[in-house]
């Protein structure tokens, strides 16, 4: 597979390392009262869906940025290649 | 001159020069531009292999990759392959030969009593009576059925070729070269685009070469050889011959197999023999032409009998007459082009057509509305049975019989991404459906079969693909028959008519698998096994479904295609490995001390890429335990240096470096003082611990980290995501520094007497506690840096100076600690110590344990949130009777504590229910004089003193041990801060 | 001054195989540079004194006997040919000082000049950098042979290979390799 990387162009996806599920980015509160709960769906509850599906990738033989890549699943197609610092702070993420 | 009786004149071969090359032992000679095959049938020789279950004579039944039958080894040796095509196999003067799946000599193959036996060996055969009892198949059934059925054999030697992988890029890959991908590539060629042209034949021009037809005022050969010529004057164009696109990946990435020594009799030293190539392809053109499909008949599988396409190759191209007298046996008019061509060769030829009103000819006889009922001819065709339209039968006399059911156009690459081919009626064949993304399809492959369509597609593929609409190449004049064809399968009424040549699946084993139920094309597949193996059913997938859907009354549409996938052809696996073998499997990593140790005459061990010294072997010492046991009191009562490069450090700086430690480590570094260190474990979010190693506080905003040597990348992978996903405002600035420093670990009571002949500044206990960490210099003002540490439980240091300085500080450390005989010491002496430390290491980290588990579950810090805290405190990895870190010694000092061996109640069963933990580490301790071992217990903390049962049901160990602290050697820790 | 003597990671090896030369440089001393929060622009001034210009992405700026190069968003390594391995990362981060994290690189890096009319037919061999399409000055990290390298383009038919010291044996071994596969 290619990646279309946001600043670096098309790179071999053989340059990447696969993470998996791009939710992993929202990660829980731990100080709210279910957190445990919260917990426990975050690191384990994926969905797995036929079609599309944001998952991070990193740039190991590159920049060594995270990336959230839009992929289909069915059709190996890349539609959306994002940073994934940018995708977290647009989530909200900060320090 | 050629004396070979079937040679003709003419064709793309030379002539003028001669190539030796034998047989099964014989002697022939051929010539340059001839195949294998090419050359054998010259010399009137057509048989070359047995079939793989009834042991059949056969002889080529195509002219090129599509070949079922005849399969040879080729060379002799390490360098003997088999399995080899001979009608793809380019000759070669020395070229050895020897034919394959028979016992005895290729005429008189004993196992050819199978084809008398083919009642009983149709399909399923083995399935059904191979099957009880359960053990005979592996030992008595499958060596014999092996034998007897199959392929070549391998050498069983190393492959003595090397080979290369290699990356490529393009705006545009045309596979294939006949008149399409010709035109598709000058297209491109002359619009500037980078292209590259891939063919698998050694002469580029595809069917070209095997034709008689004009394009322009040129012969087809003529036109395709200097319209390479004029390819071959553009920069951007790369021309490569003999190499087969394999496969179609995802987003335009293609794998290509060049083969650059398959036809030099030795490949020059140190040059590949081939190359896979990975070729980065912005758009696609395939161009790969059509493959004809036989008709099959009773004993169709003769060898003389062959596509009329093969008849046409081996005339026009190769100058070979396969027998002086041939039928062809057609339902569609490009046949009678086979008979038109062998006719002006001065072949007598007859045509048997099913069609009523095939046309007729001035040249030779048409046997219109007539079929071929059978064959005969024990080790070759002798003569033709043709069932007449008035009923009657004729039989002829002849050695060569050409069969052509049509042409299917070859869509094996465009379903690589799933695409399924759809049916084409007039046509009578499937073309090419859904796509990969970026490819188009121009000439035959798409079902443009006349050559003036193929010259025409070519064109607007290219140019569609490029985006071009000027300055496009005319297409030249060209024959555009168009295609004319009655759809006819088999002959009714044949018995043992081959389907699939290859796997000798016929007719008859078609209908049974219809029969028992195995309907589906992928049933009727692996139930036959149609269309596996080398070929792949190139030529016979289509007419297995044609009959299946005839046999299920469905169209074939309905029945559909099995599965196209890569490989095109078969692929030697070397080309997959590359130059990744042996020595090269993957590259090594030296320690800055690895040539000083080498030196010292160590024994390395590979330590994932690293080589690590694993011992420092002394003159008297008989085992390792000797030089291990040594180095471990050398260092526990003097000192010893150890390289402990190879650990990861991750260089973390930025105004939030500490907060960041915070987040990533289970305990607290938030208040860590600059130039401490500090011990610290990261636990994976579900809880269970990922890593541990330091955290060095160099500056306020500067930390060292170090990780183990296994996880260095996960680590800093890891943490580079905490960093971007989960807070990406924190400034926080992270490198890898693994390689830049040399870093040793000097360890022992006289470990700062030996630092302190070399450290410029004053490293007394009272100026560099344990823990302490600093920028110093040494050695009169090398830059350098020295960490207060500890893995062995003894004083110890780790020093660390820039890379290149490593050799030297060695040298120095073991100049300047001679006077307290400082001692080498390796990973075995540095894995005994902290097992009697009782230091967790990969083995206590292994992925399924927790710091409640290790023992420092108070290190989970409850006042702020880290990576793994939450899950870490639910209630399954907290339950009372958990397995805790322990310490085991044997009850009787003198047996041994295996690891890996579990631990079962003194009284009690021992069984999987009952067990109470394993041991994850041991040794033998040469500070105690005994075996010792760490492991994780039930309750462990709880449950010191306690006498337990050790067994090991493998390697027959049942002990009995004493559960004890992990810390065998000063376990208050004194050592580590005088 | 330390007498301790710096050992190269290849003992200045050197070999001529065909047209390709390859030569182990042992005057780089490397630094890399990472903007703070909120400091690139910073950063970008400082690179201008520094090279003369700040790296684009994927460019190498050289600049008398030094030159710098893009690394990733916000990152750079700079470069300084000298012979006493001194402590570049010292003196850049007196240059930079809260605007960057600056961290020594020296010792991390083997440095390979590989050179000749035929280096694009021997690095297709090696890694998937599009060299001929790249131009000069020009830098992009890649893998050779499961190391991983920057490979800069500094002048026509010549590449600057930086790969991990620790793997520089199998790294000059592989270039060899390919080198005379082609020649």
């Amino acid at each position: 597979m290619i990646i279309d990387h946001p600043l670096l162009g098309p790179r071999d996806a053989s340059e990447f390392v696969y993470l998996g599920d791009a939710s992993l980015i929202d990660r829980p509160n731990p100080d709210t009262e279910d957190a445990s709960h919260a917990f426990y769906e975050y690191a384990y509850l994926r969905d797995n869906p036929a079609g599309l599906h944001r998952e991070l990738w990193f740039h190991e033989a590159g920049d060594r940025s995270w990336l959230v890549v839009t992929r289909n699943t069915e059709t190996h197609e890349i539609t959306k290649v994002e940073f994934a610092k940018d995708v977290a702070r647009l989530a909200g993420r900060s320090l | 001159m050629s004396s070979a009786k079937n040679r003709l004149t003419g064709g793309q071969i030379d002539h003028s020069q001669s190539l030796n090359f034998s047989f099964d032992g014989r002697r022939y000679t051929g010539h340059p531009g001839d195949t294998l095959a090419s050359a054998l049938l010259a010399n009137g020789v057509r048989l070359m292999g047995r079939s793989f279950k009834y042991h059949r004579p056969r002889g080529p039944f195509s002219a090129g990759s599509q070949e079922p039958n005849a399969l040879v080894e080729l060379r002799n040796g390490a360098l003997r392959e088999p399995n080899t095509r001979a009608t793809t196999a380019e000759l070669f003067d020395g070229l050895s030969a020897t034919s394959q799946n028979r016992i005895g000599s290729l005429k008189f193959d004993v196992l050819a009593v199978n084809d008398l036996m083919s009642n009983f060996l149709t399909a399923g055969f083995y399935y059904k009576t191979f099957m009880w009892p359960a053990a005979f198949w592996e030992k008595l059934y499958e060596p014999v059925i092996r034998r007897a059925a199959g392929l070549g054999a391998m050498s069983e030697k190393d492959d003595p070729d090397v080979y290369d992988k290699g990356f490529l890029h393009c705006d545009l890959l045309v596979i294939g070269s006949g008149p399409s991908g010709l035109m598709a590539a000058l297209t491109a060629a002359r619009s500037g685009a980078d292209v590259i042209l891939a063919d698998e034949d050694f002469k580029l021009g595809g069917q070209l070469n095997s034709e008689t037809l004009t394009i322009a005022d040129q012969s087809g050969a003529d036109w395709a050889a200097a319209t390479v010529a004029e390819l071959a004057t553009y920069p951007n164009v790369r021309l490569m011959p003999r190499t087969t696109v394999i496969g179609a990946f995802d987003h335009g990435i293609y794998g290509a197999v060049e083969r650059l020594g398959d036809h030099l009799s030795v490949s020059e030293a140190d040059k590949p023999r081939q190359i896979l190539w990975r070729i980065y392809a912005g758009k696609t053109v395939l161009a790969a032409g059509a493959i004809e499909r036989p008709i099959a008949f009773e004993n169709n599988d003769r060898p003389g009998i062959m596509l009329a396409s093969a008849l046409r190759s081996y005339a026009n191209r190769f100058a070979v007459a396969v027998d002086q007298r041939a039928v062809v046996f057609a339902n569609n008019d490009d046949a009678h082009r086979t008979a038109q061509d062998l006719h002006a060769k001065g072949v007598q030829v007859i045509v048997v057509d099913v069609r009523p009103d095939a046309p007729m000819s001035m040249d030779f006889e048409v046997l219109r509305g007539a079929q071929v009922i059978n064959t005969t001819g024990r080790l070759g065709l002798r003569f033709v049975d043709v069932q007449l339209q008035d009923g009657s039968t004729r039989i002829i006399e002849c050695g060569a019989l050409g069969v052509s059911g049509g042409w299917n156009p070859n869509v094996h690459l465009t379903c690589h991404q799933r695409g399924r081919p759809v049916w084409n009626a007039q046509q009578q064949a499937f073309v090419p459906g859904d796509m990969p993304a970026g490819m188009l399809v121009a000439g035959a492959a798409a079902g443009a079969m006349s050559t003036y369509d193929a010259l025409a597609t070519g064109v607007t593929a290219a140019a569609q693909a490029l985006d071009l609409s000027a300055n496009l190449p005319d297409v030249p004049a060209a024959e555009n028959a168009p295609v004319e064809i009655t759809p006819f399968w088999y002959v009714q009424g044949a018995s043992r008519a081959w389907v699939d040549q290859q796997n000798d699946v016929t007719v008859k084993d078609v209908k049974l698998s219809h029969q028992e139920g195995f309907r589906s094309v992928e049933h009727l597949k692996r139930y036959t096994t149609l269309g596996m193996a080398t070929d792949q059913g190139k030529t016979s997938n289509l007419l297995g479904m044609a009959i299946m859907a005839e046999l299920e009354d469905k169209p074939i549409e309905a029945v559909g295609t099995t599965i196209f996938r890569p490989p095109y052809t078969p692929v030697a696996i070397g080309a997959f490995a590359g130059r990744h073998r042996e020595q090269e499997f993957h590259p090594k990593r030296l320690t800055p001390s690895h040539k000083w140790a080498e030196e010292q005459g160590a024994v390395f061990v590979e330590v994932g890429n690293w080589m690590r010294a694993q011992w420092y072997p002394r003159s008297g010492e008989t085992t390792w335990r000797d030089s291990v046991d040594r180095e471990v009191l050398a260092t526990r009562n003097s000192v010893g240096v150890c390289d402990v490069t190879t650990l990861g450090k991750i260089d973390v700086q930025g105004s939030d470096a500490a907060a960041f430690l915070n987040k990533v480590y289970c305990n607290g570094f938030a208040k860590l003082a600059v130039g401490k260190v500090r011990y610290g474990v990261m636990l994976r979010e579900d809880g269970i611990a990922k890593d541990d190693g330091t955290a060095a506080r160099l500056a306020e905003d500067h930390f060292v980290v170090t990780t183990t040597t296994a996880n260095a990348v996960s680590v800093y992978r890891h943490m580079e995501f905490v960093h971007q996903c989960l807070c990406p405002d924190m400034d926080v600035q992270m490198i890898s520094t693994t390689d830049a420093w040399a870093q040793f670990s000097v360890a022992g009571p006289n470990s700062r007497h030996v630092l302190q002949k070399i450290v410029d500044q004053d490293i007394s206990n009272d100026a560099f506690p344990f823990m302490a960490c600093a920028n110093i210099t040494i050695c009169g003002g090398l830059r350098a840096r020295l960490f207060r540490i500890s893995f062995s439980g003894e004083l110890a240091y780790e020093i660390a100076v820039p890379t290149a300085y490593g050799d030297a500080l060695i040298r120095r450390l073991m100049e300047v600690g001679a006077d307290y005989d400082i001692s080498p010491y390796g990973t075995e002496a540095l894995s005994v110590m902290r097992i009697e430390k009782g230091h967790a290491a990969g083995n206590e980290l292994n992925g399924t344990t927790t710091a409640q588990n290790l023992g420092l579950g108070r290190m989970v810090s409850t006042k702020k949130d880290s990576i793994g805290a939450v899950l870490s405190r639910r209630e399954g990895l907290n339950a009372p009777g958990d397995l805790r870190q322990v310490g085991i010694k044997p009850v009787n000092l003198d047996d041994k504590v295996p690891a890996g061996a579990h631990l079962m109640n003194a009284q009690g069963p021992v069984d999987a229910t009952h067990d109470q933990g394993y041991v994850t580490s041991a040794c033998f301790s040469p500070t105690l004089g005994h075996h010792i071992g760490l492991g994780f217990v039930k309750d462990g903390a709880n449950r010191l003193g306690e006498t337990l049962r050790l067994v090991s049901p493998l390697t027959d160990v049942d002990i009995t041990v004493e559960l004890c602290s992990p810390h065998f050697v000063d376990p208050e820790g004194e050592r580590l801060r005088v | 001054m330390s007498d301790l003597k710096p050992l190269p990671s290849l003992n200045m090896a050197s070999a001529t195989i065909g047209a390709i030369q390859i030569q182990e440089r042992t005057d780089l001393e490397l630094a890399s540079v990472a903007a703070r929060r909120g400091h690139k622009a910073d950063c970008v001034t400082q690179l201008e004194i520094l090279l003369g210009r700040a790296p684009d992405i994927g460019q190498v700026v050289t600049h008398d006997d030094q030159f710098g190069f893009w690394v990733g968003r916000h990152q750079w390594m700079l470069c300084c040919s000298s012979q006493s391995f001194s402590d570049l990362a010292s003196d850049v981060k007196a240059e930079f000082r809260d605007t960057a994290s600056v961290t020594e690189q020296s010792g991390g890096w083997v440095a390979l000049d590989v050179s000749g009319s035929t280096v694009c037919d021997m690095m297709e061999r090696l890694c998937n950098v599009p060299l001929r399409k790249l131009g000069s000055h020009q830098v992009q990290r890649t893998m050779i042979h499961q190391m991983n390298c920057f490979a800069l383009t500094l002048a026509p038919e010549a590449l600057l290979i930086l790969g991990p010291r620790s793997s520089a044996a199998s790294l000059y071994h592989a270039l060899t390799v390919a080198a005379r596969s082609i020649a």
